[in-house]
């Protein structure tokens, strides 16, 4: 009888999940929307091949149209940039020699001898079919680990989730870097600049220096554009000249770099999988995947000569890792609401922008908008890795334009994003304040991240806080699943400790020199 | 030829700023926390800002340390290549050079406050490429009326609203 009404639960669920599936595939359909996941593609192929600005930037940058959009149009154009520029950032790593994004850094080691050697196009046309198919085992991934999850979220109460979002806020630790304390401290910092305004849990204002702007707090958007956008656009603008300083040539083989990633498909799917489990850690940055792809494949493989010259495996297995990270990435972040990296964070914001909660609640009452998000980054991959291959030749003259033709379009761009916050004048002092705050940190190498991550997370610990205290006085502290994230959150803080003593010691070849003094983010996409 | 004690010296006394303003935030936040009627209301600002203020202040003994004991400078330049900027990026023409964008940022909020958005931004951009860059003065001319069409296009397809200046443009 038990096992009949376990089936039958079971069968149950299986039905809402295939609902859902279907569902999403249809919403996401909708012209309105599949355009918007269009322009989020787009918006990732420009910010991709753009070194120094990255997905993070790009999503920044669209955070305020947001407002008044249909939810699903605002995910599914998010993660469209997240999706695309992974794929896009192969260009200036290949052509250039220096990385488009934190998460290409590995790809030049071959990438750049083959566009050297005459097979640029060879070395694209690779990189770009092991990033779609990367690209889709993480969102199939994605979408097998959902109904496992879900009764396990769905048993959550509030000490749990105010639990997670601790959670949340130990991951700092690793997105700081070389610098914890600097890192935590950020994220502290953020946490107090959340409280601003408002209070969730009791009547008063805080902090608000009397001004009637401040009543609702910080808006995420400006904070997220001040500390990512503008130092970007400052510290490229000061490097000067244009975003190549020399670009190889494509030459052809277009269809030979396919039929490389044809023939390692063992490879393309070990190194997917890979990407994924390392991606669901939160925290594990894209290099750090990156990097630890590139080195397993050039320890393990038979024939290690040509590493470093020109392998085309050398692009294939961090490629493919890169965006199947994605898919990984998404899981701590939909399904707990822990941001997996510092772009998740920025989708999570987007999240509450449209008054959803991330998190169980999303599991449990926006099933559908779940799989737009998993349908999104599948189709996004495919997309943008088409438009790749369609667009390599323009995109590739794209790289030798001056920065400051393109500097001050981002900038008006910028402001207008920032001015659809209140419509008022505090929107852009509250947005050049961030500015420069981002861009001393950036320039004193405390990540800023965290700082993000403290924000964001800031009212909703307060109030998961203060509704557990109230609930269950301190007692909540006892509870299991309580008991076991605080375990899990140990693990995360000391593992990180841990991790950054291995990689010092050269396990990990984080600090390979790269051949180009442009920067490399490290903020993490 | 890049002068290492000059990139060190920047470097450092960012950090210093950094944290010192971090700790100054969590001060502030702290002390006007206190202040609040209610618990619920104080009691979370005030848990963290002992936290934050604690780990201020041992960053801050961490940097003391790091400037007295020898070798310890040094060291910390070795590690995690990918997250430090590069070295050219940490000379004084590289900062100068952020300010004086930074100035013409200000510019612009200048020119907005005086004619608004919609016209400041094509301005400001003739200026920026003309004057700053020595631009041809034909492609300055189609980039101002680009960015001047791009505005008006979003404000007609999204109806987005900028700030007007005191010249209510």
């Amino acid at each position: 009888m038990r096992a009949f009404f376990v089936g039958l639960l079971l069968e149950r669920d299986q039905v809402i999940m295939l609902d859902a599936l279907i569902n999403g595939f249809f919403i996401l359909m909708d012209p309105y929307r599949f355009m918007m996941l269009m322009a989020g593609v787009t918006i990732g192929l420009i910010v991709g091949i753009i070194p120094g600005l990255g997905g993070l930037m790009g999503m920044a940058l669209v955070l305020p149209f947001l407002f008044g959009m249909d939810p699903y149009a605002g995910i599914a154009m998010l993660i469209g940039i997240t999706a695309a520029v992974p794929s896009a950032d192969t260009f200036p790593s290949v052509l250039m020699g220096i990385p488009g994004s934190s998460g290409s850094q590995a790809t030049i080691m071959d990438g750049y001898p083959l566009a050297q050697k005459g097979e640029g196009a060879r070395a694209l046309g690779a990189a770009f079919a092991a990033s779609m198919i990367g690209g889709l085992i993480g969102a199939l991934a994605l979408t097998a680990i959902v109904p496992f999850a879900r009764p396990l979220i769905l048993a959550f109460g509030t000490p749990e989730l105010f639990m997670l979002t601790v959670l949340g806020l130990s991951m700092v630790g690793i997105l700081s870097g070389k610098r914890p304390i600097a890192g935590i401290l950020a994220a502290a910092v953020g946490v107090l600049l959340g409280t601003v305004g408002g209070a969730p849990v009791a009547p008063e204002y805080r902090n608000t220096l009397g001004q009637l702007y401040l009543f609702d707090g910080f808006s995420l958007v400006l904070v997220a554009l001040g500390l990512f956008a503008l130092p970007e656009i400052l510290d490229l603008l000061a490097r000067g000249g244009t975003i190549a300083r020399s670009t190889s040539k494509l030459g052809s083989g277009w269809i030979q770099g396919a039929r490389d990633t044809m023939q390692n498909k063992v490879l393309v799917v070990r190194h997917s999988l890979i990407g994924v489990l390392i991606g669901m850690i939160p925290g594990m940055g894209s290099s750090v995947i990156d990097w630890l792809n590139y080195g397993y494949v050039a320890r393990f493989s038979k024939d290690r000569s040509q590493f470093g010259k020109g392998d085309i495996r050398g692009v294939i297995a961090p490629e493919s890792a890169n965006n199947a990270r994605e898919g990984g990435v998404l899981m701590p972040t939909l399904l707990f609401g822990v941001p997996g990296s510092s772009a998740m964070a920025l989708v999570l914001g987007a999240l509450m922008i449209f008054g959803i909660e991330p998190g169980p609640a999303l599991i449990r009452d926006e099933l559908d908008l779940v799989f737009v998000i998993i349908w999104s980054l599948a189709i996004a991959n495919v997309v943008g890795t088409l438009l790749c291959l369609l667009l390599s030749r323009p995109i590739s003259r794209l790289t030798t334009v001056p920065f400051h033709f393109i500097a001050p379009v981002i900038l008006v761009i910028i402001l207008m994003g920032a001015f659809q916050e209140t419509r008022q004048w505090g929107d852009l002092w509250v947005l050049l304040a961030f500015g420069v705050l981002g861009w001393l940190m950036k320039r004193a190498e405390i990540a800023r991240p965290p700082l993000l991550i403290g924000f964001i997370l800031s009212g909703l610990a307060e109030r998961y806080l203060w509704m557990s205290y109230n609930l269950y006085d301190w007692e909540w502290l006892y509870r299991p699943i309580v008991m076991l994230i605080a375990g899990f959150i140990l693990v995360i803080l000391f593992g990180g400790w841990f991790f950054q003593r291995w990689q010092r010691n050269g396990v990990v070849p984080l600090s390979e020199p790269l051949n180009s003094s442009t920067e490399v983010n490290h903020d993490d996409r | 030829m890049i002068d290492n004690h000059q990139t060190f010296w920047l470097h450092r006394a960012l950090h210093w700023a950094v944290v010192l303003l971090f700790l100054g935030v969590s001060l502030y936040f702290l002390i006007s926390a206190m202040g609040y009627r209610l618990l619920a209301a104080r009691l979370f600002p005030i848990t963290v800002g002992w936290f934050a203020t604690a780990l201020a202040t041992l960053e801050i003994l961490r940097l003391i340390i790091k400037r007295w004991l020898p070798g310890q400078a040094s060291a910390n330049k070795t590690v995690a290549g990918d997250i430090e900027a590069a070295p050219e990026e940490q000379t004084v023409t590289f900062y100068l050079a952020s300010l004086i964008n930074l100035a013409w940022f200000l510019m612009l909020y200048g020119l907005i406050a005086l004619v608004g958005l919609q016209w400041a931004a094509p301005l400001w951009i003739g200026i920026w490429l003309g004057a700053y860059y020595r631009v041809r003065w034909w492609l300055t001319g189609i980039m101002m009326l680009s960015v001047w069409l791009f505005i008006n296009a979003l404000h007609s397809i999204l109806n987005l609203r900028w700030p007007t200046g005191l010249l209510s443009f």
